[in-house]
């Protein structure tokens, strides 16, 4: 399992598309200095909020579309015939695909961090570790979405469906709380039972999001961060099981 | 080899079942520890019903964009208060304060610009009947004092909107008594030194003169008695005190 | 001798569409004692590379039964199986080594003895000079090669080889048939999947001949009697 990882990971890093993203975040970040007309509270917000903002974008792209390259791929080229004529399990087979993924993001995550931290401290002078709680739970979701995006690859025909439906899953994820407010709405107790459950059912990510609060100066505890990391691990697990599951009837 | 297949089949559905019903029974109080935690406002008057589809389609989508969003919109308001385009300001305003409830500055800069800019343009503006031109005015300042009230809900932990609602009362309706309520509330929280020097001034305009003296003495104290104005404030107050004021 | 691999009226039908069903095989009886060098012809879509997947349990047969060293295909199993490919795709992005390490890893092997062995390999498929290119810069006939390096990397006891004589070059194709001899000399099972009648009469104890999803030869190869004709004869035109 360690293998697929690894060659996983070394598969993504290789890849120039994460190339491209990193000197799209800098280039981005580099812009920003144009805007010397703002107040420097405004500056700083304005520059907090652009670098959570791409970070989020960079991870939420890189999670939907790395699982759909890498597994499509393996599946197109066939190289996944030679790599399952070898003693490897299929259920390991996609937890080690998805851990290898989850490597590539975590480094991609790592260095926007990184670099997000030293922009502050040029700007401000002191370095703000509390960005870093952010990262973490922006990881977190994306390790979801990577897990929701192999689901699809599995399951689907094509990349764009794959796509599609990962990215669907996402936006449906960002509004699990207005689906709540509506069920609420719902006069039909049948219609409200049958909803509810689906919405149960989908990622609530609303809760990984907190770089509004932290631009604001709200404390983040590390309390809240566990419970997050929990429904996270919880989900992920449902996700690459039900992968696992299906990929082991699948007829390749 | 086949048993074990079934087997390993069977735990990984149950795997499946087991972790989704833990997400399930965990996913609807996220919202709830999020609100207690203080990560998110509630929201008691914006509903589903009353936000506009598109402005509740786009404040969903974008999460994790919102701040960049609310930012870009923010710097155009800045262009088009410079072009005087003041009647385009205010959809920006709600627009953002929609995105991001606890970005401050615009709920304090949207209603300064209700209260002040937009209420003295109507006051002069030809378009306008003359004797039609003072309610438009007062209505400009109510509409602002109605924003920063709104902005209250999402921002009741921090002195900002406090004081700008304390300052609008005491210097554009000439309401010290009102002035001193919210006044109060700023001083109640981590606040800037002009808070208590406004909250004082309140006090004296509305003839409570005992209370105003202990906030120039405090911060006359807190100057090591090098406070000028404080000093000849205590001196006025001294005054009134005495002539039993 | 025991069977490496049995097929027990196997039938395997592929489902393309919702509605769609295309044959595979049909009702395939065949049995490959362990130490055969065991041939599998026939014409383009016939069957073969469905054997082949039914083998190594990349699909699972709709009726009858498929056993692979006594038991059914799977994970544990393929520790003894070696695989070469028909489409010669591999992670382009590693060198040789790198893909060597790779699959030896999943193997099992690691450390001196993995590095060993794949210097060994790659003495063998000739490819030390280029250990270390990109495989995108490699040729058909050197991802053949390496194809070969990747299936005899663990030694296995049943190597499994589709079209292993396709863009190897006399001395490719001189140094493939040392390998089998020698596989064979070690008393390794073979089952060699090929358009080339020759090559397979060269180096087949037994041949099964596959048209239209059926087997209809399946024998000792004679020298007498070439493959060619027997061919000829059992397997219909084309409409």
């Amino acid at each position: 399992m360690r293998a697929i990882a690894y060659y996983t990971f070394l598969e993504c890093v290789r890849n120039r598309v994460l190339l491209s993203v990193a000197v799209f975040f800098v280039v981005g970040v580099a812009s920003l200095s144009f805007f010397r007309y703002l107040t420097p509270a405004e500056e700083l917000k304005l520059l907090k909020d652009f670098c959570f903002g791409a970070i989020n974008f960079i991870g939420i792209v890189t999670a939907i579309f790395l699982p759909v390259v890498v597994i499509s791929r393996e599946m197109e080229k066939l190289t996944i015939y030679v790599v399952l004529s070898k003693p490897v399990g299929r259920g390991t087979f996609i937890c080690a695909k998805y851990a290898g993924i989850m490597m590539a993001m975590a480094a991609v995550m790592a260095s926007m961090g990184a670099l997000f931290l030293c922009i502050i401290y040029l700007r401000q002078g002191t370095f703000d570790p509390v960005i870093l709680k952010s990262i973490a739970l922006l990881l977190c979701k994306f390790s979801i979405m990577s897990a929701i995006s192999i689901c699809c690859v599995l399951m689907t025909t094509t990349h764009m469906l794959a796509a599609m439906i990962s990215f669907s899953v996402y936006i449906l994820g960002n509004l699990v709380d207005y689906l709540y407010e509506l069920i609420a709405r719902l006069d039909a107790a049948f219609s409200q039972a049958v909803l509810s459950v689906a919405v149960k059912l989908l990622p609530n990510l609303s809760g990984f999001d907190v770089s509004d609060a932290i631009v604001v100066g709200t404390a983040v505890g590390w309390g809240y961060i566990a419970k997050m990391a929990a429904y996270a691990a919880l989900y992920t697990a449902a996700v690459i099981a039900l992968s696992a599951l299906y990929f082991r009837k699948k007829q390749l | 080899m086949r048993r074990e297949g079934s087997l390993v089949n069977a735990l990984l559905l149950f795997m499946t079942v087991a972790c989704l019903a833990c997400c399930a029974a965990m996913s609807r109080g996220i919202r709830e520890v999020r609100c207690v935690t203080g990560l998110i406002s509630p929201m008691p008057k914006m509903t589903l019903v009353e936000v506009p589809l598109d402005q509740f389609a786009g404040a969903a989508l974008m999460t994790g964009f919102r701040g960049i969003v609310a930012d870009l919109l923010w710097l155009e308001c800045d262009e088009l208060w410079h072009r005087g385009e003041w009647h385009k300001l205010l959809p920006y305003y709600y627009f953002i304060t929609r995105l991001q409830p606890r970005f401050v500055t615009v709920w304090a800069i949207g209603a300064w610009h209700m209260a002040y800019n937009v209420s003295h343009r109507v006051s002069v503006d030809a378009e306008i009947p003359n004797a039609e031109r003072p309610l438009e005015s007062a209505r400009w300042v109510d509409r602002g004092i109605a924003f920063l009230k709104e902005g209250l809900a999402y921002n009741a932990d921090r002195f900002d909107l406090y004081f700008e609602l304390g300052w609008t009362y005491y210097n554009k309706v000439n309401d010290s008594r009102e002035a001193a309520i919210y006044l109060e509330k700023a001083a109640a929280r981590p606040h800037p030194p002009v808070v208590d020097r406004l909250l004082a001034h309140a006090y004296q305009a509305c003839g409570k003169y005992r209370e105003a003296y202990a906030i120039w003495e405090r911060i006359e104290r807190e100057a090591g008695g090098k406070d000028g104005p404080a000093r000849r404030f205590m001196h006025e107050l001294k005054t009134y005190l005495s002539e039993g004021k | 001798m025991p069977n490496a691999i049995e097929f027990d009226q196997v039938t395997k039908t592929y489902r393309p569409g919702f509605f769609r069903r295309q044959p595979g095989v049909r009702d395939v009886t065949i049995a490959i004692p362990e130490g055969m060098t065991y041939g599998l012809l026939g014409p383009n879509g016939s069957g073969k590379t469905t054997i082949i997947k039914l083998i190594l349990g990349l699909i699972t047969p709709d009726a009858g039964a498929v056993r692979l060293f006594g038991g059914t295909p799977c994970a544990a199993l393929m520790a003894r199986v070696g695989y070469l490919p028909e489409l010669l795709y591999y992670h382009d992005f590693l060198s040789p080594e790198e893909i060597l390490r790779f699959y030896g890893n999943l193997y099992g092997l690691s450390g001196a003895a993995l590095t060993g062995r794949i210097d060994e390999v790659l003495a063998l498929a000739g490819l030390e000079t280029c250990r270390r290119r990109r495989l995108k810069t490699f040729s058909k006939g050197m991802l053949q090669r390496l194809g070969i390096a990747q299936a005899v990397i663990s030694d296995p006891d049943l190597l499994i080889l589709d079209e292993p004589t396709m863009g190897l070059d006399p001395l490719g194709l001189r140094d493939f048939f040392r390998l089998v001899g020698r596989m064979k000399e070690r008393g390794k099972t073979i089952v060699f999947s090929s358009h080339h009648l020759t090559y397979a009469q060269q180096v087949c104890d037994s041949v099964a001949i596959v048209d239209r999803g059926s087997v209809v030869y399946a024998g000792r190869v004679a020298a007498g009697r070439p493959l060619d004709d027997i061919f000829a004869e059992k397997v219909s035109e084309l409409p």
